[in-house]
């Protein structure tokens, strides 16, 4: 009777597992989302963004303007969002790209912002790079 | 009340919430399964020693930037789990000496790699994060994920299939060895299948609070029932419970996951504690 119990608790955790997914074309506002959540779902769109492709995110965190020192894109600045963990020592970033220059120039480094934007892909030398394409910076 | 629940509802709606509560119970309960053999051999510091080996083995798969480091991980912590157990049969170093060397050497080992070939800036994040594993259960890969149920599973499956053997060894080696039973055997399957558990509880609470996963159900169980059936299904359904608690208050209160739940299953055991003492009175 055992083996049956925990043959059937297996077999339902797995079905369960299995049936979720992601989905894409979705509107999500992180801004709900508590620190541990936020910094757990930063952690999702950084390990699996295939699955959360052409979202709408809306979400807020710290603007960083990051200057690469060296290799692919050296030398250029590039803008994310940084979300902190629970505990405050791990961080995720999610890269920011502006197309209208405006909403970029009114933020200084280091500000906390919220914005909203279709989480897209690019292909950087061969590297399939994940960003958020801003359109509204609340 | 409601706010609560609201948000669990949100919160569920999330597909890595839900694959983290789903390891989560499977790694509870390879851990309650596992936590009372060990305790009643006294083997409860085997599963701390091996943590800190397989922190150790962590630190080396980022110095090489492997990718799926779990497995990496996984073959380390089983040659030294065997390696514990050859050297407390035979050797002039034994039990916890040996446990506690190879403890030690591999929590130094696994820092000073990290902080010689840091892969990036932030080395005391990622070194909490291992230790303590604050969120790591919420930010599983899928790959890890479907190892870390692949390998429970595998886990429960051997249990059921020895469990027999198992008790044999647990409460007599010398009459399991006069009745014919291969305890070296055994004994050295018991040991994979702890550091199997060891590797994937690391998701859960990190590398540091490992062993209360492990202790903590047995010895609450083991307050309140006599048979060592009762105190294995007690036992698993407490951690199974105890992880959900814990899990839950962790994302409801953002606080980190691994001390939430170790925070839930020292309540646990003053409870039990307490009830056994009420029981003994009367």
């Amino acid at each position: 009777m055992l083996k049956s119990v925990f043959s059937k608790f297996i077999l339902a955790s797995v079905l369960l597992t299995c049936s979720l997914n992601a989905s894409s074309n979705e509107y999500i506002d992180l801004t709900k989302l508590n620190n541990i959540m936020l910094y757990s779902f930063a952690s999702q769109l950084a390990l699996d963004g295939e699955s959360y492709l052409n979202s709408t995110i809306k979400v807020r965190g710290k603007f960083e303007r990051i200057k690469a020192d060296e290799g692919i894109g050296a030398n250029e600045y590039y803008y994310a969002i940084s979300i902190y963990d629970t505990t405050m020592c791990c961080v995720q970033v999610i890269e920011l790209q502006f197309s209208n220059s405006n909403l970029l120039n009114s933020i200084k480094n280091n500000d906390i912002i919220t914005v909203e934007g279709i989480y897209s892909k690019q292909d950087f030398d061969g590297l399939e790079l994940f960003y958020l394409q801003v359109t509204k910076l609340m | 009340m409601l706010q609560i629940f609201d948000q669990i509802i949100l919160y569920l709606q999330y597909p890595f919430v839900i694959y983290a509560i789903v390891v989560a119970v499977l790694i509870s309960l390879c851990s309650a399964l596992l936590g009372v053999t060990l305790v009643l051999k006294q083997f409860s510091f085997i599963g701390d020693g091996l943590s800190h080996v397989a922190f150790g083995a962590m630190a080396l798969a980022a110095v090489f930037s492997l990718t799926n480091s779990m497995i990496f991980i996984l073959a380390c912590t089983i040659l030294c789990a065997v390696l514990i157990l050859q050297s407390s049969q035979n050797s002039s170093i034994r039990g916890d000496a040996a446990i506690a060397m190879l403890s030690v050497g591999s929590l130094a080992l696994g820092y000073f790699l990290m902080n010689i070939f840091a892969t990036g800036p932030n080395i005391a994040g990622d070194v909490c994060a291992t230790l303590f594993g604050s969120s790591a259960i919420l930010t599983l890969s899928k790959f890890d994920m479907y190892l870390s149920i692949a390998l429970s599973i595998l886990v429960i499956f051997c249990y059921i299939c020895l469990y027999h053997k198992i008790f044999a060894i647990t409460f007599d080696e010398n009459f399991a060895k006069a009745t014919g039973l291969s305890v070296k055997f055994y004994n050295l399957a018991l040991a994979i299948i702890v550091a199997i558990i060891i590797v994937l509880a690391m998701n859960l609470v990190g590398s540091l609070l490992i062993s209360a996963l492990v202790i903590f159900p047995a010895l609450c169980a083991m307050r309140i029932c006599n048979s060592f059936l009762n105190v294995t299904i007690v036992s698993c359904i407490l951690s199974i419970i105890c992880s959900l608690i814990g899990i839950f208050a962790s994302i409801i209160y953002s606080t980190p996951v691994g001390a939430t739940i170790v925070m839930v299953d020292i309540v646990a055991f003053i409870i039990f504690y307490i009830i056994s003492y009420v029981k003994v009175r009367i």
